[in-house]
């Protein structure tokens, strides 16, 4: 049976509260048309993973769409703070569980071993860990030396924009995979955005996701503009910068027209 | 005449070795980054947190880590997952950081101003900050200097420094012979005193003075006996970086 789905039924399936974990990294090759359509959608309390997140994060604080945030980083990087993430946490609405990129990653690692925490490298001495609680102390039992933590992390549903995607849910990206290939494994569920709907007969590039961990495809041409999808486009400045500077006329300009 | 900027981008470049491996963070980072590769470290391996390794980008700068042009002539190209476990496993030798706060032992915040539950001003959080200034053997700090930002207490600890002085790395377990290496502001370059893990000048800028420095840090800081002048930016220094952010991204 197909896979593909329309982007309204798509996010239709997601329920308010849940824990998606988005893919792409900062302004690149991330779920922006699913983001957009969950704020049309009006979800509410959404838990957000994601080792690096600007935009499609920035977004879901603006429209008051998250509960919690578990991230490495959000920001614009050169082009500045997030500032709807920043407000919506100095005011209380989003709860912030403060990671390091890497931690996510290990968190989402674990959940693929089919483990409950994972082992990591790299906090010993960074407040991160006493403050959020989210990194404990073992003794490791092999060598006794002091281990640091991580439980993992499952998202009810992962959503990533790929560069092509059949209609099984095989689908590929084309340069950095940044953490997608881990959150597709670790989700109870996946749902694929992508550029580019072919026939599973039609392959010439190798998919790196197998079918059978995606539920859903939506065909999503631009879905990750105004942030980058290589190598098919680049960032669009422009874009980013009429969002930078007037974040709910950019949003209401984009809530008003519905993706494909 | 070189503006401020490029004087520090210079003067961190030059810290990068002929080879060998940096972490390479966004902005200044990345510009110097880059020069070091055109001038003096054609083989220096850029590693940027996005996946990219070895890129040697030809074009416009990439302005984000996670960008194309970050893998642009690259060896590979992989996941988040493999370059910061690079740098977990031993396998950097350059970090590249940045804060909104720095104390004299060179720890770094970049997570809240204020309370951390019930912040002033939220920042960006850690990114690959905490494990690159835990690993990396040299890791170099930019940053612009002044009261707010050379602080006495850090309202965050985000990514260690030398922690309360010497030996403190090592006794929470972190590996020997890593930690920050220089801090470049745009008045100076400050190292750390190799037995009190002090933030120490070692050279100014042209221009600067060191009340300079002392009036814009909260904490004091050493002065080195054998303090100097940062050597000026030569031409192809200056020509070359010029060239690489012709939109002025970055230098402007």
């Amino acid at each position: 049976m197909s896979k593909l789905s329309s982007i309204q039924d798509a996010v239709q399936s997601i329920e308010n509260g849940a824990l998606l974990a988005l893919g792409g990294n900062a302004l690149h090759r991330s779920p922006i048309a699913f983001v957009l359509e969950l704020i049309r959608q009006e979800k509410k309390d959404l838990s957000l993973i994601k080792t690096a997140g600007a935009l499609d994060v920035d977004l879901l604080a603006l429209s008051k769409s998250i509960r919690s945030v578990y991230a490495g980083y959000i920001g614009f990087e050169m082009l500045g703070l997030a500032q709807n993430y920043r407000k919506g946490v100095q005011n209380g609405e989003i709860t912030v569980y403060e990671h390091a990129c890497a931690s996510v990653i290990a968190a989402l690692r674990a959940s693929i071993y089919g483990v409950s925490f994972q082992p990591i490298n790299g906090f010993d001495g960074s407040s991160l860990p006493e403050l959020t609680g989210l990194i404990k102390w073992i003794s490791c039992p092999f060598t006794n030396k002091k281990t640091a933590v991580v439980a993992a992390l499952k998202p009810d549903v992962t959503i990533i924009h790929t560069n092509i995607a059949d209609e099984k849910g095989n689908a590929y990206i084309d340069g950095s995979v940044y953490e997608d290939l881990i959150m597709v494994k670790a989700a109870r569920r996946t749902i694929i955005t992508t550029e580019k709907v072919i026939s599973s007969t039609e392959w010439k590039e190798k998919p790196q996701i197998p079918g059978f961990l995606v539920e859903r495809v939506v065909h999503a041409e631009k879905g990750a503009a105004p942030g980058s999808c290589a190598p098919l486009y680049t960032i669009d400045d422009h874009e980013v910068h009429s969002y930078l500077k007037n974040p709910k006329k950019y949003l209401e300009r984009k809530v008003a027209v519905s993706h494909v | 005449m070189a503006t401020d900027i490029e004087k520090m981008i210079i003067a961190a470049s030059r810290l990068l070795p002929k080879e060998g491996a940096v972490y390479v963070g966004t902005g200044m980072p990345l510009l110097a980054s880059v020069l070091a590769l055109k001038t003096h470290s054609p083989d220096l391996l850029l590693v940027y947190e996005g996946g990219g390794v070895g890129g040697k980008p030809t074009g416009r700068l990439p302005i984000q880590v996670s960008e194309s042009l970050t893998y642009e002539n690259g060896i590979i190209v992989g996941s988040m997952d493999y370059v910061m476990s690079l740098a977990q496993a031993g396998w950097i030798q350059y970090g590249f950081l940045g804060g909104a706060q720095i104390d004299v032992y060179g720890n770094l915040n970049t997570t809240v101003i204020g309370d951390w539950e019930q912040p002033k001003v939220r920042l960006p959080g850690s990114g690959g900050g905490a494990d690159i200034a835990s690993f990396c053997e040299k890791n170099i700090i930019i940053m612009r200097q002044d009261r707010q930002k050379f602080v006495k207490k850090l309202d965050f600890l985000t990514s260690p420094g030398y922690f309360s002085g010497p030996g403190e790395r090592e006794k929470r377990g972190l590996p020997a012979n890593t930690g920050p290496y220089r801090v470049i502001t745009q008045i100076g370059v400050y190292g750390f005193h190799p037995e009190t893990k002090r933030m120490t000048l070692l050279e100014l800028f042209t221009g600067k003075t060191i009340d300079d420095v002392h009036e814009n840090s909260s904490f004091p800081i050493d002065i080195s006996d054998n303090w100097r002048y940062v050597k000026e930016p030569n031409n192809e220094e200056l020509h070359t970086l010029r060239e690489l952010d012709r939109d002025g991204i970055v230098l402007t």
